[in-house]
């Protein structure tokens, strides 16, 4: 590589960077508002944040690994999620809350439905072929499952109307997602895992 | 290090806030020191424009045992017993003739020598803030960064055996090579106490990952999840049970709960104990927690703005209490026009506070940190209400050594302005777009207390050992 393309890669990759970041930090250098949001409405937001980022997380750990198919709807699951969990911090932010839960651990059982621990991450990270196919699909069917239960709760319960929406196209979104993860199982020759307590 | 670009106005305010006074009297130099020709923290532009700053810079109190300069050092570097780990810039894979984290031995410091160039993918990637030893198990780790906040391989070497010729202990069959490991994000990384955690976070989208280094040859993560907009480094109290986590915007800290991370459980997760911010400062650095006559408490150090040093007390963890800020005179309100003129074509980064390190953390006597272009400066923090600059040491500007420093970050900077002094309003007239002029350092990798010697590394530099001079330290 010449010095002249050389020098042109460092600036371009330095001018990435920087824009990027730069935009970012002019958006967070904005005033901060005047406290609200229903306490309802923070919990369900900070909730879902944990929730989505765990099956984004999911779909990263198949990044180049699974099969196109399942890679595929993995990707629609995260660039969704990833989505909605910037709502509900744009949220938080706007009502001068938390971004993540507070108060004190809940022992050793799950916090919230259809979270998966980390010895059952660990299995899917050493997965492969179609075991890694149908581990996933069965994991994220259950997060799905709990998912939809806790949007299913603040669709009714919560305060703001913009909350109660994005709670009922979460619920659905997911519940079809449900649908398709299960048929694919069952063309797998597999079936899901019980349904989150 | 982060570089923001201000491209959607200014709405921050800069005035002064917080409790407490910000100065800290000077160092008083004693024989064989080269003090400051201006304000305290100072490269005045007569002397960058005489050269005075690129012959010999300035020191109080603090002397120059040996140094290597080599290829120069990217923002955090790292050392253990006599050998000093130089981080990486990832344009220096193409452009370095060692590529990789270079390891350079000082046990004959006048002397040092190169003895090894780490190439495992993570240090190859760009270390940034990731590069960090655990002394007590002397184990040396780093993330692959990237451009700023990737995250992908995680390297660690055993340095306890030979910190001159590092191991890989979690290498594939003996090879550089490590399986990719799940880490979303990474800018910062950094150990819990007991070096069971190795801790790494991302400055976009408020990522946090905790991984298992219980077995260095397995690493595990066992904790990924978001838990703010945007955050920036962190410390970790003694027991692992806190993970405090510096913000970027506004400035401050976030305490979380990491109990479930700590033991283990099966679905952890993080939650917030408290927050807090102030406005007289920009983009927090990270955190270094600390007991002081029984109560504990936090250094935070804040790189943009001239947000110098802060102490906070944490006795009651809800309600953290700032008891003290630390700037230098170049760093006072007063002073913008000065470090305006100053800095104008030397980097984002002016007279910054970036990383600094506590002597021992219990009761600990003295403060020492890379404050950028102010060189790395040293305080007497025995009354933390009233801290005074014990020494300093402000290496030469390297202008003329420009073509050997291709892992420096400084050098390869492409912005001239002082883009970290924004918020006050300095940022050029106009900015200035083009090389850097290399007329001060960059020092912003924390300093190691060790004995009457100081292990510390300058972007252009390079690996230094220093020596207190005078009986400045250790104090009694």
């Amino acid at each position: 590589m010449s010095a002249t393309v050389r020098r042109r890669v460092v600036l371009a990759v330095a001018a990435v960077v920087l824009v990027g970041i730069g935009a970012l930090g002019g958006v967070l250098l904005t005033p901060r508002s005047e406290p609200g949001g229903h306490p309802v409405d923070i919990g369900f937001s900070q909730d879902m944040i944990v929730h989505h980022q765990q099956a984004v997380d999911m779909a990263e750990l198949l990044r180049g690994r699974a099969s196109p198919q399942i890679s595929s709807i993995a990707a629609g699951i995260a660039a969704n999620q990833r989505k909605e969990i910037g709502l509900f911090q744009g949220w938080l932010s706007l009502w001068n809350a938390p971004q993540v839960p507070t108060g004190h651990s809940h022992g050793d059982g799950a916090p919230m439905p259809g979270m998966v621990s980390i010895p059952d991450l660990h299995r899917l990270e050493d997965a492969s072929g179609t075991d890694l196919d149908i581990l996933f699909l069965q994991l994220m069917v259950r997060h799905h499952q709990g998912g939809a239960r806790m949007a299913d709760a603040a669709a009714r319960t919560a305060h703001q109307q913009q909350v109660r929406d994005l709670a009922k196209v979460i619920s659905a979104d997911q519940q079809r997602e449900i649908a398709t993860m299960t048929g694919i199982l069952a063309s797998l020759g597999s079936v899901p895992l019980p349904a989150p307590q | 290090m982060l570089a923001v670009v201000p491209l959607t106005g200014l709405p921050v305010s800069a005035s002064a806030a917080g409790s407490g006074d910000s100065d800290v009297a000077r160092a008083v130099c004693g024989p064989g020191s080269a003090p400051e020709t201006g304000l305290q923290g100072q490269v005045p532009l007569a002397d960058r424009r005489s050269g005075r700053s690129q012959q010999g810079g300035y020191h109080c109190n603090l002397d120059l045992l040996g140094q290597f300069q080599g290829q120069g050092q990217a923002t955090i570097g790292a050392s253990y017993g006599h050998c000093q780990y130089l981080g990486t810039v990832v344009t220096s894979t193409l452009l370095a003739k060692h590529r990789g984290v270079n390891v350079v031995d000082f046990s004959d410091p006048a002397n040092p020598k190169l003895t090894a160039s780490l190439a495992s993918p993570a240090m190859l990637g760009g270390t940034w803030e990731t590069l960090k030893v655990h002394q007590e198990r002397g184990l040396l780790a780093a993330v692959s960064v990237g451009a700023g906040n990737g995250g992908i391989f995680f390297s660690v070497y055993d340095v306890k055996t030979d910190c001159a010729r590092p191991r890989l202990l979690n290498s594939v069959a003996g090879t550089d090579l490590t399986l990719p490991m799940f880490i979303p994000g990474g800018h910062e990384g950094g150990w819990a106490p007991d070096g069971r955690t190795y801790w790494v976070t991302g400055v976009v989208g408020g990522t946090i990952t905790a991984i298992d280094v219980v077995n260095p040859a397995r690493p595990r993560v066992v904790y990924s999840g978001v838990v703010g907009l945007t955050h920036h480094g962190f410390g970790v109290s003694n027991d692992g049970n806190r993970i405090y986590v510096a913000s970027i915007a506004p400035a401050g800290i976030t305490v979380f709960d990491s109990s479930d991370i700590q033991r283990r459980a099966l679905f952890p997760m993080l939650r917030q104990v408290s927050s807090l911010s102030w406005t007289d400062g920009l983009i927090s650095q990270h955190v270094i927690p600390f007991t002081s006559g029984g109560r504990p408490h936090l250094v935070v150090e804040d790189e943009f703005a001239s947000g110098g040093v802060r102490i906070v007390d944490i006795a009651d963890e809800r309600a953290p209490r700032i008891v003290r800020r630390l700037k230098l005179e170049i760093n006072r309100p007063e002073n913008v026009s000065a470090r305006a003129a100053d800095t104008a074509s030397n980097g984002i980064f002016g007279y910054e506070a970036h990383y600094c390190s506590l002597d021992r953390p219990t009761d600990p006597t003295a403060l020492a940190c890379g404050w950028t272009q102010s060189g790395i400066r040293v305080f007497d923090v025995r009354d933390l209400n009233r801290p005074k600059e014990i020494a300093y040491f402000n290496p030469p500007g390297q202008a003329a050594r420009r073509g050997q420093l291709a892992n420096s970050a400084h050098v390869t900077s492409t912005l001239g302005s002082p883009v970290s002094d924004f918020v006050n309003g300095n940022f050029g007239t106009p900015p200035y777009v083009g090389i850097v002029d290399l007329t001060a350092d960059w020092c912003m990798s924390p300093p190691r207390f060790d004995g009457n010697k100081l292990w510390v590394a300058c972007d252009d530099n390079g690996a230094l050992a220093l020596r207190f001079a005078n009986g400045a330290y250790p104090l009694s």
